[in-house]
C-alpha cells in the first residue's frame, strides 16, 4: 500500500482553517469548495424538483388545473436548465473538487483562486436566471434548447437568460481548466496516467469535452443576443439567416453535454462496483479507451436530435450509424462492470445498490436512445413523451443515481461518520421504485403519441399520466430522506475509519476520516498496490 | 553517483505553478478560439 504517512504525523502543524463567513467566501481549499458545490447542487435539486412537481400536478389529469400554459412551459424550461446546469454539473464538479486531489495525492487543485471564482459565479448566475420569473414577460418558456425564433419572443428575461448561460459557460470552462491542470501537473510521484483511478480519468475526458463544447453554446447564445438587439440575422430567415442553423450549433454543444453529465457518473460507478465486489475493476484500460471513444464520437452525432427538420438521406444515415456506434464503447463499459462483479464477494450497501440500479436503469435509457437513433423510427417518437422517458432514464436513474451513489460512498470519508445504513437503504428503495413508476409509463404515453411540453392532453392518456404523477410525488418526497441522511451523518454516527469500506483501494482511503484541512502537502509515494490498473 | 539528488521543494512548487498557469492560458485560448471561431464562421 502506498502512503500518506505525512498527514497523520504532521497534519496538526498545518491544519489551520479560516473561520466564519470568510472561510466560505474566500475559500481556496478544494474540500471546502467541493462542499459548497455539493450543497449548492442539493439546494438547486429541490428548486428544480419543485418545478417538476408543478409539471406533474398539472399533468395529473387532462384539462387546465393549476397554472396557465405560459407558466407551465416556463416550468419545463427552467426545470431543465436548473437540473442540468445547477444540479448534475455542479454536483459532478463538487465530487471532482473533493476527490480528485486526494485520489492523485495532490495538496489542492492547481489553481485554487480560480476554483473559488468558478464556484461563486454559479449562485450569481442562477439568481439572475430565477429572477426572470418576476420580470415582464416571465421566465424563459421556449424550452431549454432555446430555439429561435420562439426564444427571441421572450420579454425582459431574455438578456438575463443569455448572460446566465455565458456565466455558466465561464464557470464550467474555468473548472475544466483547473481539473486538467491538476491532473496533468499535480499527480504524486509514481502515479502515471494508467494508474489513475477511473473517476479521475472520466474527469480528464469530461474536462476536455467542456472546453470544446461550452464555447459553442456561448457562441450560439451570443448570436441569439445580437439577432435580438443588434440587428444581425444569424438565425432570422427574413434577414437571410437560418433558424435550423441554431439547432445544428446548439446540438453540436448539446450532445457532448450529455456525456459531460454522464461520464463522471461512469467514473463514480467504476469506483464503487470494484469496492463492493472486492475485486479490481475488470478491463481498466478498455474502460479508459471506451470513455475516450464515447467522448470522441459524441461530436459526430448531434443531428440525431433533429432528424425531423428535413436533411438529405445521406446525412440522416450518417448520423444514425454514428449514433449506433456509440453503443459499442458503452457496451464495453457495461460488460466490464458486470465482469467486475462476476464471482466477486459482493455486499449491497447503499452506494452499491445505487450503482447497480444505475447499470440496469441507465442501460434501459441507452436502449431507448438506440430506438430514437433509428431515423425512420424517430419520425414517430420525435417530440413525444418517449423522448422525455428516455432522457430521464439517462439523467435521473443514470447521472443522478450515480451522484447519489457517490455521495453515500464518500460521505463517511468527508464527515468522519458512517451514515445511517437503514435510512440509506429506505431512501434507495423508495427512490428506485417511485422513479420507475414516474418514468416507465412515459414510454407508453410517447409511443401512443402524447407530445412533450404540452400542459393539456387527450383523455386517452389520463391513466398513465396519473400513475406517472403519483410516482413523481413519491420520488420528490423521498429525496427529503436523502437530506435527512446527510444531515444526520454530518452531526452523528458511528466513527468511520480511514479505509471506510473493506474493499476500498486508493490514496484517498489512506487519509483519516474526515481528512485534515490540508492533505498531501508532502507528496505520497505511489506503488504497485495502490495503482488502479 | 547512485543517489538521487534532494529535490528543492520550493523551486519545484514555483516551477509547477508556472506550468499550471501556462497550461491554463493555453486551454483558455482554445476555448476562446472555439467561441469566436463559431461566431465568425457563421457571419
Amino acid at each position: 500500500m502506498s502512503y500518506a504517512e505525512t498527514h497523520e504525523h504532521h497534519h496538526d502543524d498545518h491544519d489551520h482553517k479560516p473561520t466564519g463567513l470568510g472561510r466560505w467566501l474566500f475559500s481556496t481549499n478544494h474540500k471546502d469548495i467541493g462542499t459548497m458545490y455539493l450543497v449548492f447542487a442539493l439546494i438547486m435539486f429541490f428548486i428544480g424538483g419543485a418545478m417538476a412537481m408543478v409539471v406533474r400536478a398539472e399533468l395529473f389529469q387532462p384539462g387546465m388545473q393549476y397554472v396557465d400554459p405560459q407558466f407551465f412551459n416556463a416550468m419545463t424550461t427552467m426545470h431543465a436548465l436548473v437540473m442540468i446546469f445547477g444540479v448534475i454539473m455542479p454536483a459532478g464538479v463538487g465530487l471532482a473538487n473533493w476527490m480528485v486531489p486526494m485520489m492523485i495525492g495532490a495538496p489542492d487543485m492547481a489553481l485554487p483562486r480560480m476554483n473559488n471564482m468558478s464556484f461563486w459565479i454559479l449562485p450569481f448566475a442562477f439568481t439572475m436566471l430565477l429572477a426572470t420569473f418576476f420580470m415582464e414577460g416571465g421566465a424563459p418558456a421556449g424550452g431549454w434548447t432555446m430555439y429561435p425564433p420562439l426564444i427571441t419572443q421572450l420579454g425582459d428575461g431574455f438578456p438575463f437568460l443569455i448572460f446566465t448561460v455565458h456565466f455558466l459557460g465561464v464557470s464550467s470552462i474555468m473548472g475544466a481548466i483547473n481539473i486538467i491542470a491538476t491532473i496533468f501537473n499535480m499527480r504524486a510521484p509514481g502515479m502515471g496516467f494508467m494508474q489513475l483511478p477511473l473517476f479521475v480519468w472520466t474527469w480528464i475526458i469530461t474536462a476536455f469535452l467542456l472546453i470544446a463544447s461550452m464555447p459553442v453554446l456561448a457562441g450560439a447564445v451570443t448570436m441569439l443576443l445580437t439577432d435580438k438587439y443588434f440587428g444581425t440575422s444569424f438565425f432570422i430567415a427574413a434577414g437571410g439567416g437560418d433558424p435550423v442553423m441554431f439547432q445544428h450549433i446548439f446540438w453540436c454543444f448539446g450532445h457532448p453535454e450529455v456525456y459531460i453529465l454522464i461520464l463522471p457518473a461512469f467514473g463514480i460507478v467504476s469506483q464503487i462496483i470494484p469496492t463492493f465486489s472486492r475485486k479490481p475493476l475488470f478491463g481498466y484500460e478498455s474502460m479508459v479507451y471506451a470513455t475516450a471513444a464515447i467522448a470522441f464520437l459524441s461530436f459526430f452525432v448531434w443531428a440525431h436530435h433533429m432528424f425531423t427538420v428535413g436533411m438529405p438521406l445521406a446525412g440522416e444515415l450518417f448520423f444514425m450509424y454514428a449514433t449506433m456506434s456509440i453503443a459499442v464503447p458503452t457496451g464495453v463499459k457495461v460488460f466490464n462492470w458486470i465482469a467486475t462483479m462476476w464471482r466477486g464477494a459482493m455486499t449491497f450497501e447503499t452506494p452499491m445498490l445505487f450503482a447497480l440500479s444505475f447499470v440496469i436503469l441507465f442501460s434501459i435509457g441507452g436502449f431507448s436512445g438506440l430506438m430514437l437513433g433509428i431515423t425512420p423510427a424517430d419520425f414517430q417518437y420525435h417530440d413525444t413523451y418517449f423522448v422525455v422517458a428516455h432522457f430521464h432514464y439517462v439523467l435521473v436513474t443514470g447521472a443522478l443515481f450515480a451522484l447519489m451513489a457517490g455521495a453515500y460512498f464518500w460521505l463517511p470519508k468527508w464527515t468522519g461518520h458512517m451514515y445511517d445504513e437503514k435510512l440509506g437503504q429506505l431512501h434507495f428503495w423508495l427512490s428506485v421504485i417511485s422513479v420507475n413508476v414516474l418514468f416507465f409509463p412515459q414510454h407508453f404515453l410517447g409511443l401512443a403519441g402524447m407530445p412533450r411540453r404540452i400542459p393539456d392532453y387527450a383523455v386517452q392518456f389520463t391513466e398513465w399520466n396519473m400513475i406517472s404523477s403519483v410516482g413523481g410525488f413519491v420520488f420528490g418526497i423521498s429525496q427529503l430522506l436523502f437530506v435527512w441522511v446527510i444531515v444526520k451523518c454530518v452531526r452523528e454516527g458511528k466513527k468511520a475509519d480511514e479505509q471506510v469500506w473493506e474493499g476500498a483501494r486508493g490514496l484517498e482511503w489512506t487519509l483519516p476520516s474526515p481528512p485534515p484541512f490540508h492533505t498531501f502537502t508532502i507528496p505520497p509515494k505511489v506503488d504497485e498496490a495502490t495503482a488502479h490498473s | 553517483m547512485g543517489t538521487e539528488p534532494e529535490r528543492d521543494e520550493s523551486e519545484f512548487i514555483a516551477r509547477r505553478s508556472k506550468a499550471n498557469i501556462r497550461l491554463a492560458i493555453c486551454l483558455a485560448l482554445v476555448a476562446a478560439a472555439v467561441y469566436f471561431g463559431f461566431i465568425v464562421s457563421h457571419m
